[in-house]
C-alpha cells in the first residue's frame, strides 16, 4: 500500500478517534515522524524505509542499541552493494562515526582501522607509515566493513579479495557481546565473519595485513576484443592487475595493466569521471542500435580516438576511479580456466540478441581463498559483470545473460544483482552448511536477517522480527 | 571490387559520424544556451560543528573534488542554478539521486534538516 504523507495522517488520525490499536501503532508512528527518510542504494534500485535509523558513536553505544533492538538490525557502509543487503524495515546501523586509522605498525605491516572507514581514507594514512594494501577495487568510497562482509576485490591472479588480507575483527553480537576474533580466538567464526554479509555480527574493527607502499604504473590501450582473449595467459601471467573492459556490440574492448615499479617520476592521473566516455557509448546506442552493423563500425571508430593517457603515482592514487555514471551490476566469479569462454558467449548473446546496454562489460581475475562464503572459495577465479544505467531497467538484459554464468558454475558476487536462492549455493558452495551453523549458533533468533538473507540461507528469522 | 566494397561500406559509416557528431553538438549548443532561472539567495547562517562534520565524513568526497564533476562546497555560482528550483526539488536530489549524485549523498544517518544544512553549507546561501 503506497500512501502520500497527508493520506497517512488522515488515515492515523481517522483509527485514533475510533481507538483502533494494532495496524494504528505503525501508522500513526510513520505519521507521528510525518516525513520519513527513505533509505537508497547508490544506483536507487534498492530502498528501504528503516523504523530506526542511528549513527552510533562508539562500540558500547552500538552494543546497547543491538541489545535492545526488537526488530531487524542491518548495518549500510557506503550503500554500494546492488543487492538487497541492506534493506530493513527495522533498524539500520551507519558505522560513519566510526572511522579512520586505529593504530598501525611499520614493523609487522598490520593496521587496524575502525570498520566505517572508507577505503578512499586509507591509502594516505597507511602511505605515512610507508605501507599500502596489497591490492584494491577499481572504485575506493566503500567502507571497510562492508567491503569485507561481501568478499570486495581488484584485479590480480596473485591477490585475494580484502577479505583475504584480514588477520582481526572485532565484531558486535545479536547479544551486544563484543567479541575480538582472529586465528587465535574463535577461528572458525573469525574466518567465516571475514565474507558474512552482515548476518553474523557487526564489525566494528578490522586488522589488516599490508605490505609496504609502492608505486604502480597504469597502461590503457583499445584493442580488437578476440586479440586480447587469445592473448589472455601471457598478459594475465606478464602484469601485476590486468582487466579487460569489452565494449558491447563491438569487436572491441579497453585493455588495462597495473605493475609496480620503482620510477619516482609521476605521471597524476587526470579522472574526471566516466561521463564523456559513457556519454559516447549511450548516443551510439541510441542512435543505432538498431542498426547492429552500422553500431558495431561506429563504436570501433570511436572508442579507437579516445585517449587513454599513462598513470604512474602511489598505489591507491592509480587503484581508484572516478564512477560518476550510476548504474546497476552482475557478476558471476567463475573458475579462471572458463573466463574467456563465457565472456565470449556473453558478448555473443549481447549482439545476436541486439540486447539494450551500452555500459562495457568488466573482466577480472582473482586469486582463490579458504573463507566459506567467499566467491572464491576453493578455486582461481575470473571475475564477469555485465553493468546497466541506473536509468534503464536491467531485468530483461540481466535475465538472458544470467544463465550463460550458471554454465560456467559461476557464483554471483555478494554485493551484486543475481536471482539465486539457498537451494542453488548449497550446491556452489563446498562449505555451506558449516556457515549456516555457524550463522544459527551465534545468531539463532535472525535479528541480523532481512528478508533477502532468509531466502539466501533458506531460513526464517525468530522471534525478534515479530516483535 | 574491394575498392567499390570498401567505399559502400564507408558511406553510411560516415553519413552515421556525421549524424553522431551532429547531435552531439546539438546537445552541447542546448546545455550552453539554457539561461539559469532568476532567484534572490540569502546568506546561509554559519554551518555547526555538527554540519561540518557530517560534510568532512560524506559530502566532501565529491563536493571537495573537482574531478568528481560535483559542485564544489563555496562555489556560489556553481550552486545558483540549483539553489533555483527551490528547497523540494533539491532535497528530492539529494535524498534519491540525480545524475552523478548517488542517493542521500553517501550519508546514511542525515535527517531533513541535516541534508538541508549541508547544502546551505556547501552554497553559501539559503534553500528556500
Amino acid at each position: 500500500m503506497s500512501l502520500t504523507r497527508r493520506e497517512l495522517i488522515k488515515h492515523a488520525g481517522a483509527m485514533g478517534l475510533f481507538g483502533l490499536g494494532g495496524s494504528f501503532s505503525k501508522l500513526a508512528q510513520a505519521a507521528a515522524r510525518l516525513n520519513p527518510m527513505p533509505w537508497r542504494n547508490w544506483s536507487g534500485a534498492q530502498s528501504c524505509i528503516p523504523d530506526v535509523r542511528s549513527a552510533p558513536e562508539n562500540e558500547a553505544m552500538l552494543a546497547d542499541l543491538i541489545r535492545k533492538a526488537n526488530n531487524t538490525v542491518r548495518a549500510v557502509g557506503s550503500g554500494h552493494s546492488f543487492s538487497p543487503l541492506v534493506p530493513t524495515d527495522g533498524t539500520l546501523v551507519t558505522l560513519n562515526n566510526m572511522s579512520g586509522l586505529i593504530s598501525v605498525d611499520p614493523q609487522t605491516m598490520q593496521s587496524e582501522f575502525w570498520g566505517g572507514t572508507t577505503m578512499t581514507d586509507m591509502g594516505e594514512p597507511l602511505l605515512k607509515a610507508g605501507l599500502a594494501l596489497p591490492n584494491m577495487s577499481d572504485i575506493d568510497v566503500q567502507s571497510l566493513a562492508g567491503a569485507i562482509s561481501t568478499s570486495t576485490h581488484g584485479t590480480g591472479p596473485k591477490f585475494g579479495s580484502y577479505s583475504t588480507t584480514v588477520i582481526g575483527l572485532r565484531m558486535i553480537t545479536a547479544r551486544g557481546d563484543i567479541i575480538d576474533l582472529d586465528k587465535d580466538h574463535q577461528p572458525e567464526l573469525f574466518n567465516a565473519a571475514r565474507v558474512g554479509l552482515g548476518s553474523l555480527g557487526i564489525i566494528t574493527r578490522v586488522r589488516l595485513q599490508n605490505r609496504k607502499a609502492f608505486r604502480l604504473h597504469q597502461k590503457q590501450w583499445i584493442q580488437k576484443t578476440e586479440e586480447l582473449l587469445e592473448d589472455m595467459p601471457r598478459l594475465v601471467r606478464e602484469n601485476d592487475h590486468f582487466e579487460m573492459n569489452p565494449i558491447l556490440h563491438s569487436d572491441v574492448a579497453l585493455a588495462q595493466t597495473q605493475n609496480e615499479t620503482t620510477d619516482p617520476h609521476t605521471i597524476a592521473k587526470i579522472d574526471t569521471g566516466d561521463g564523456d566516455k559513457v556519454s559516447k557509448l549511450r548516443m551510439v546506442n541510441t542512435y543505432a542500435r538498431n542498426y547492429p552493423k552500422i553500431q558495431a563500425d561506429l563504436l570501433n571508430l570511436i572508442v579507437k580516438h579516445i585517449d587513454f593517457p599513462d598513470v604512474q603515482d602511489q598505489s591507491f592514487r592509480v587503484f581508484a576511479n572516478v564512477r560518476d555514471q550510476r548504474f546497476n551490476e552482475m557478476e558471476y566469479e567463475i573458475p579462471a580456466e572458463h573466463g574467456p569462454a563465457c565472456v565470449r558467449e556473453i558478448l555473443k548473446t549481447v549482439r545476436e540478441r541486439n540486447l539494450d546496454s551500452f555500459f562495457p562489460l568488466e573482466y577480472r581475475y582473482v586469486k582463490g581463498d579458504d573463507i566459506p562464503l567467499s566467491m572464491f572459495q576453493g578455486r582461481d577465479t575470473c571475475a564477469i559483470s555485465v553493468h546497466q544505467s541506473y536509468e534503464m531497467s536491467y531485468h530483461q538484459y540481466f535475465a538472458q545473460i544470467e544463465p550463460i554464468f550458471w554454465k560456467y558454475e559461476g557464483r554471483p558476487h555478494w554485493g551484486k544483482l543475481h536471482t539465486l536462492r539457498h537451494k542453488q549455493f548449497a550446491a556452489l558452495y563446498p562449505r555451506w552448511k558449516e556457515f549456516l551453523e555457524i550463522r544459527q549458533s551465534i545468531d539463532p533468533t535472525g535479528k541480523f536477517l532481512n528478508g533477502h538473507l532468509e531466502e539466501t540461507f533458506g531460513v526464517k528469522a525468530g522471534s525478534c522480527r515479530k516483535a | 571490387m574491394s575498392t567499390k566494397t570498401s567505399s559502400r561500406r564507408a558511406r553510411p559509416l560516415f553519413t552515421w559520424a556525421l549524424l553522431l557528431c551532429g547531435s552531439l553538438m546539438l546537445a552541447a549548443c542546448d546545455h550552453g544556451n539554457s539561461a539559469p532561472p532568476q532567484v534572490t539567495l540569502t546568506k546561509a547562517d554559519p554551518a555547526t560543528p555538527a554540519t561540518l562534520k557530517l560534510y568532512n565524513s560524506t559530502c566532501h568526497a565529491c563536493h571537495g573534488n573537482p574531478s568528481s564533476g560535483a559542485p564544489q562546497q563555496g562555489d556560489a555560482k556553481a550552486w545558483a542554478p540549483r539553489l533555483a528550483q527551490g528547497k523540494d526539488t533539491v532535497l528530492a536530489h539529494v535524498v534519491n539521486g540525480y545524475k552523478g549524485m548517488p542517493p542521500m549523498g553517501m550519508c546514511m544517518q542525515c535527517t531533513e534538516d541535516d541534508f538541508t544544512a549541508l547544502v546551505e553549507y556547501m552554497s553559501g546561501s539559503k534553500l528556500q
